[in-house]
């Protein structure tokens, strides 16, 4: 940093008598010499921090990175900054349940950045013959990862980046998993699906398929031939209903079998009249699709409508195609026709009881208050679980639950063999969604590497923990350099009460128009248009870049003692001139988006 | 998107007039001020410093913290001393130089308005500035005739508080019939940048009043300076407006030309400004309601003026 001394410019008298006093007083010296910096106590440093959708991301997705490129219309560097961290941008602008944009500072000004339609824009920009970069020669080490799904594949990609031999194995013909199996077409199509693990497969990891663990290949045989194992095999095993008379009776079925049917291209025979229990992602979906296949659908859910699981919006959206929601209700029994079909529910209103351990109420019946439901087919969706049989033997505690992990995702199993065995995803105890998963299999692939340079693994993760500790920054791992090019701390959170609102404008998100409910049920498309440049280039100039320096000018104007040095010039950002800068802090306050920090001295 | 701060790049990473070493305390916002005019009026400027804060912290002889010419003068002569700087510039032809004043509100609104108002009715051409931080802060906080109602100073201690409303120094100035007449704050920088342009391009007496902001006397953390003087704006305490004299065809026919140049997004409550700051901390409610009734006034008179102003324009 070339600053100049100002201090060594400092012109200075010393009046040894009288006669040194000019006879007309005229001041000829300055005041350089004061150096005021003296003064202070606390100083301000320029940083680096962690915006509220970043911290908010469970990946950690370095949001105002890749918009403050995208807003420079540095398209490619933007798509790559974004897959440091979350490596599957046309997947998840697809389906994410958008924690960032429930975080954005924006909300607090007008209304919050639409991030994921952004992400979604840079995923579908991605060129399909493009190299990874700074992709690390081979580590000599083999990882098998067991599941295609999520938490698989990005398990694969970050692992390959970091040198590893990896193989997916996966029991189905096509890769992908939740993607593929549980996520309808309208919300994911499948060539999405697809080209993304082209990528997989252009970054040399290996595909098989059609390898059923237990069946094709044992998990003692992958032990030995492999130094490391991530089991990401999801939760596809249905809960079923507690019901006597729903054995045997061919018409009901599992919203998650109900969905894989579909996928697979199958179009069941549902009836008239569905009834689709449960309050989940799972049951929305299978409602949704239940109306695309052209039956009436009723979902009942034993709770309110405030504390379904399923996101909000597709809540609204599946009302709009015409799906009732009988809320605060739940099946008594199934009154069957001697066909073995159904004839009717029985169903019983409830009513919020005390809060359970979670902080939901749990609902109890109201005696006497039960009605009927007529249905054709009924499908339940009231939760899945790990399907963990194959693992059984070697973990016999894991049945019907979820695999127990450490905090770097290493599971304690007896597989005879070498191999260190990881697991991720749905088979974890996280939340289950999409973005949970990628980050799981982040998490996984550092801790793989940390144990194969026998580096502590907690340790590391303090170092690259993003934010207050939700996620863990892939790109601070392999020292990738960040976009401004200043000191950081990842760690301090820039929040609401941190933006000084009154520097920005309002101005209000591009909300696209989707198609009406009526046309939506009709079939399987996409309906959700996606950003044109245009739009995507005016969503990303909405960002405040919370706690990054954009070079704004309002420290070097506010600066009382002018202190604050201008190097935008030459290099990124200003410099302090701690000769003079009296601590006041002004710049601290002034600065819109919170770049500034005072720290002791 | 941010709101830009609209002052000429080039001239904010250019030399600046003012060097730092200054004896200001911590969060003065003079100094913003002062930076911020010296980029609008350049180095052909000559200041004249009454006592005040600034005159003292920009240096004590034989130092001098500002790269442009400044005359130091008794209290009471700014306004006439700056009269015969520009009578002599104007003697030696020299157009483009600005004779400015910059004096507290002691040296306006008290001890310096009767050359002031000598200097106003004459239409001397010169750019008055009075930084006003509400009381004599310099000698240690005691009341002037700036200090509003309410405040709490060591000459209106806890138990008699300033009963009497500030001075209204605006209207007596505009009684004055000046040709330029500005009330202006460094929380909006580039508002004042374009006050100070547009006074050096106009030739007779011109008035800029600037909120500034004294920690010390205000009771406030350094910090929060600028952002209790944007409170001054959004709370209306503090309009920002210009009025321009407008020369008729017909000598006394002169009209003046309201715009309100700042109107904040967000509003706040006067009580929002008033309770940030340690001196207006014992003050009683009714007189919150006194100021946001007053406030709400001048508001409305602004408004009425400027709607009058801009029939007269169509």
């Amino acid at each position: 940093m070339s600053v100049k001394k100002r201090s060594e410019m400092a012109v200075r008298y010393e009046f040894k008598s009288y006669r040194d006093i000019t006879p007309m007083h005229v001041s000829t010296g300055n005041m350089l010499y004061n150096k005021t910096g003296s003064w202070r106590f606390i100083k301000p440093v320029y940083e680096d921090k962690t915006p509220a959708c970043q911290n908010a991301c469970p990946a950690g997705n370095d949001i105002e990175g890749w918009l403050k490129l995208l807003g420079k219309r540095e398209f490619e560097k933007a798509y790559w900054h974004l897959k440091r961290e979350e490596p599957f941008p046309a997947i998840l602008g697809r389906v994410c349940f958008r924690f960032c944009e429930a975080a954005c500072n924006r909300a607090g000004l007008d209304s919050s950045i639409g991030i994921r339609e952004l992400e979604r824009f840079m995923g579908d920009q991605a060129v399909s013959d493009t190299s990874y970069p700074d992709v690390l020669p081979d580590n000599g080490k083999r990882l098998a990862v067991i599941g295609s799904g999520p938490a698989g594949m990005s398990a694969a990609y970050f692992a390959r980046y970091l040198g590893f031999a990896v193989t997916i194995f996966d029991k189905e013909d096509l890769p992908g998993g939740i993607l593929r199996l549980g996520i309808p077409a309208y919300r994911l199509p499948r060539e999405v699906v697809a080209a993304e693990f082209d990528g997989l497969v252009r970054m040399g990891v290996e595909m098989k398929l059609h390898t059923e663990i237990g069946r094709d290949i044992s998990l003692e045989d992958i032990a030995s031939t492999f130094d490391y194992v991530f089991l990401a095999t999801g939760a596809h095993r249905s809960l079923s209903l507690d019901m006597a008379e729903s054995s045997g009776c061919c018409r009901i079925m599992s919203g998650l079998s109900l969905l894989q049917r579909v996928a697979r291209g199958e179009s069941p025979e549902l009836g008239q009249r569905v009834v689709v229990i449960g309050g989940g992602n799972t049951a929305v979906d299978a409602a949704r699709t239940a109306i695309r296949l052209g039956s009436q659908v009723t979902v009942l859910y034993r709770r309110s409508e405030s504390e379904m699981p399923a996101h909000p919006e597709d809540v609204r959206e599946a009302c709009e195609e015409g799906v009732v929601f009988r809320f605060l209700a739940a099946p008594e029994h199934i009154c069957l026709l001697p066909d073995a079909t159904i004839e009717k529910l029985v169903c019983c209103e409830m009513t919020p009881g005390p809060p359970d351990a979670t902080g939901r109420c749990t609902p109890v019946r109201k005696e006497g208050m039960t009605f009927d439901v007529p249905a054709d087919t009924l499908v339940t969706a009231i939760g899945e679980a790990p399907a963990l049989d194959y693992l059984q033997p070697f973990m016999p505690d894991t049945a019907g639950r979820f695999i127990e992990t450490q905090t770097d995702l290493s599971v304690a199993c007896q597989i005879p063999g070498k191999a260190k065995v990881f697991a991720g995803g749905d088979t974890g105890q996280t939340p289950r969604t999409v973005v949970h998963a990628v980050a799981s299999g982040k998490r996984a692939a550092i801790a793989m590497d940390c144990d194969r340079k026998g580096l502590d693994t907690a340790d590391i993760f303090r170092q690259i923990q993003v934010g207050d500790g939700n996620a863990v920054s892939f790109s601070r791992y392999m020292n990738w350099a960040p976009v401004n090019p200043v000191p950081r701390n990842d760690q301090s959170v820039v929040d609401r009460q941190k933006i000084v609102y009154d520097y920005f404008i309002r101005a209000p998100g591009i909300r696209k128009e989707i198609q009406s409910g009526e046309l939506r049920k009709t079939g399987f498309a996409p309906y959700h248009p996606s950003l044109t440049p245009d739009e995507a280039l005016t969503e990303a100039a909405r960002c405040m870049h919370c706690g990054r320096c954009t070079e704004c000018d309002n420290c070097l104007i506010f600066c009382p003692d002018v202190s604050i040095l201008d190097q935008t010039r030459e290099s990124f950002g200003y410099a302090i001139d701690y000769d003079y800068c009296k601590g006041c802090g002004i710049c601290f306050t002034e600065c819109p988006r919170n770049a500034i920090s005072m720290i002791e001295e | 998107m941010q709101r830009k701060i609209a002052i000429p790049r080039e001239l904010l990473v250019d030399e600046e007039l003012m060097l730092p070493g200054m004896t200001s305390c911590q969060g003065c916002a003079a100094p913003i001020s002062m930076k911020i005019a010296l980029k609008a009026l350049g180095n052909r400027t000559v200041i004249v410093f009454p006592a005040c804060c600034f005159c003292v912290f920009q240096g004590g002889y034989p130092y001098t913290n500002l790269k442009v010419p400044v005359i130091h003068c008794p209290f009471e002569t700014s306004a006439v001393v700056a009269s015969g700087a520009a009578a002599a510039l104007d003697v030696r032809g020299e157009k483009d130089t600005t004779v400015m004043v910059w004096a507290g509100d002691g040296g306006t609104f008290d001890i310096g308005i009767q050359a002031l108002s000598g200097a106003a009715e004459r239409n001397d051409n010169i750019l008055f500035v009075c930084y006003d931080n509400e009381a004599y802060m310099n000698t240690g906080i005691q009341r002037s005739s700036a200090t509003p109602m309410g405040a709490w100073t060591t000459t209106t201690p806890a138990g008699a508080l300033k009963s009497e409303p500030k001075k209204d120094i605006e209207q007596i100035m505009l009684a004055h019939h000046i040709a330029y007449m500005a009330t202006a704050s460094p929380a909006y920088p580039d508002d004042l940048y374009r006050k100070f342009q547009k006074a050096r391009q106009i030739t007779g007496m011109k008035f800029i009043h600037l909120l500034s902001a004294c920690p010390s006397g205000w009771r406030i953390d350094p910090a929060d300076s600028v952002r209790i003087m944007r409170m001054a704006t959004q709370s209306r305490v503090f309009p920002i407006y210009e009025v321009t004299k407008q020369t008729g065809a017909v000598p006394g026919e002169d009209t003046w030309e309201y715009d309100i140049t700042v109107i904040p997004e967000k509003e706040v409550p006067v009580s929002d400004y008033l309770k940030s700051q340690g001196r207006f901390r014992l003050m009683t409610d009714d007189m919150v309601v006194k100021i946001q009734k007053q406030a709400d006034r001048k508001w409305r008179d602004l408004i009425e003026k400027r709607d009058a102003t801009r029939l007269a324009c169509v």
